[in-house]
């Protein structure tokens, strides 16, 4: 039974979910921001760490029977802590997954996947971390939550064809602050400020209509950060801090029988340029000196997937804290 | 407005759904919006961890790994997890 969980709020719940892993983990579990990977059985048994499943496995199998056969161990409702329990997504409202992904421009002018070659402070590593490092030339995921307030402001009333719906800025903020930034690929800590969204705008255009579906194109632009400098633009530690400038592109389609929404297509695409920090923001591996394409992939997920469940940028405190839903 | 040349893709892509408004026209890429949301997204041989059947609650894993008597695997993360962001 495979459980992806978030950090802080494991640690700081104060619930029976909470004392379940103290019990197991022993006090101060999953001290940092880094990663865990840990077995426990269902009566609170430590199985060892889960670099090494297959000695947890079989530890597991040694425990007496009564211990961890099926419904040996009976597991009550949980009554969660809910000043850290992980906010669920709003009721009747639209969940997004965002991919992420840093691309490169390929010779014959299309767009391609990003190698370690294209980021020099990552070419000069050995292998072995190169081929750690790889894995953030692939897809980050992430989540954007739409209200059942917001979804009602995209929805044409008496909609025809080339209809413009202007996306409210509450919105479109909230997708530029949050999520689109280049950062996102390697970091859930960060966002811009309102200060530094220098240009976000977004609207829906009526494309087609009829009885039962409305089918609309979305487009727009967004500039956040700073503003592109060549002469500033150098790899380590130039001068010229983040900035990035999508366009945006997509299909959104709502079903007017069921009133909902089955298409959520975006697509966020331009340059990006300037310092992709590490938490010092010193120069980190996927900085590359210039500009390049940056591109996130936003489409409609079903929020009883608990998988599509996590909170937008993976952080419950700091969603929190933000504003994020705010109008 | 329209970019490519012949009635016959427009209507392949009406009918999938995707407008035939293309990249091309908003910031030089020679490749349509299905392409390029295709080519952010995760590829094959990428993000292998991803094929898990994650939860994302302790609590109920327990509770389903005591009703099938299985072992747990938490990974926890600062993100939300392997399948969270980061």
């Amino acid at each position: 039974m495979a459980v992806s969980v978030e950090t802080r709020v494991a640690r700081e719940r104060d619930d029976a979910e909470g004392r379940f892993l103290t019990k197991a983990l022993g006090e101060n579990f999953f001290p940092t921001s880094a990663g865990y990977m840990e077995c426990i059985a269902a009566n609170g048994r430590h199985l060892g760490g889960g670099d090494d499943p297959f000695k947890a496995m079989a530890r597991f199998r040694r425990m007496p029977s009564k211990a961890r056969a099926p419904g040996a161990v009976k597991v009550p409702d949980l009554v969660a802590d809910p000043s850290v329990a992980p906010l669920p997504p709003p009721a009747r409202g639209l969940v997004l997954k965002i991919h992420a992904r840093l691309l490169r421009r390929n010779e014959d002018g299309t767009l391609g996947r990003c190698t370690t070659r294209d980021f020099p402070l990552m070419a000069r590593e050995r292998p072995r971390r190169k081929r750690n490092l790889r894995s953030y030339l692939e897809a980050s995921p992430d989540f954007a939550w739409i209200t059942e307030q917001d979804k009602k402001a995209l929805i044409p009333s008496s909609p025809q064809v080339g209809m413009v719906i202007v996306v409210p800025r509450t919105i479109v903020m909230r997708l530029c602050r949050f999520h689109l930034t280049p950062r996102r690929v390697y970091s859930e800590g960060f966002e811009w400020s309102e200060g530094q969204v220098h240009r976000a705008a977004l609207k829906l255009v009526v494309e087609a209509v009829d009885d039962k579906h409305i089918r609309m194109r979305a487009e727009g632009s967004a500039h956040m950060g700073s503003t592109f400098d060549p002469g500033k633009a150098t790899t380590p530690n130039g001068l010229l801090m983040l900035g990035y400038a999508p366009k945006f592109s997509g299909t959104v389609a709502y079903d007017r029988m069921a009133k909902d929404f089955t298409r959520f297509d975006l697509v966020a695409l331009g340059d990006g340029w300037g310092r992709m920090g590490d938490a010092n923001n010193r120069s980190w591996f996927l900085e590359r000196p210039g500009r390049h394409p940056v591109g996130f992939a936003f489409e409609l997920v079903n929020p009883s997937d608990p998988a599509n469940r996590i909170v937008p940028m993976g952080r419950s405190a700091k969603l929190r804290g933000l504003g994020y839903l705010a109008r | 407005m329209c970019v490519f040349g012949t009635m016959s893709v427009m209507r392949s892509l009406v009918l999938r759904g995707f407008s035939v408004w293309s990249l091309l026209a908003v910031v030089g890429v020679a490749q349509g919006l299905q392409d390029v949301h295709a080519l952010i997204q995760p590829h094959p041989g990428e993000s292998h961890w991803m094929r898990v059947p994650w939860r994302t609650s302790v609590w109920e894993a327990r509770k389903q790994a005591a009703k099938e008597g299985k072992p747990i695997f938490i990974w926890a993360g600062s993100g939300g997890g392997p399948i969270g962001v980061c």
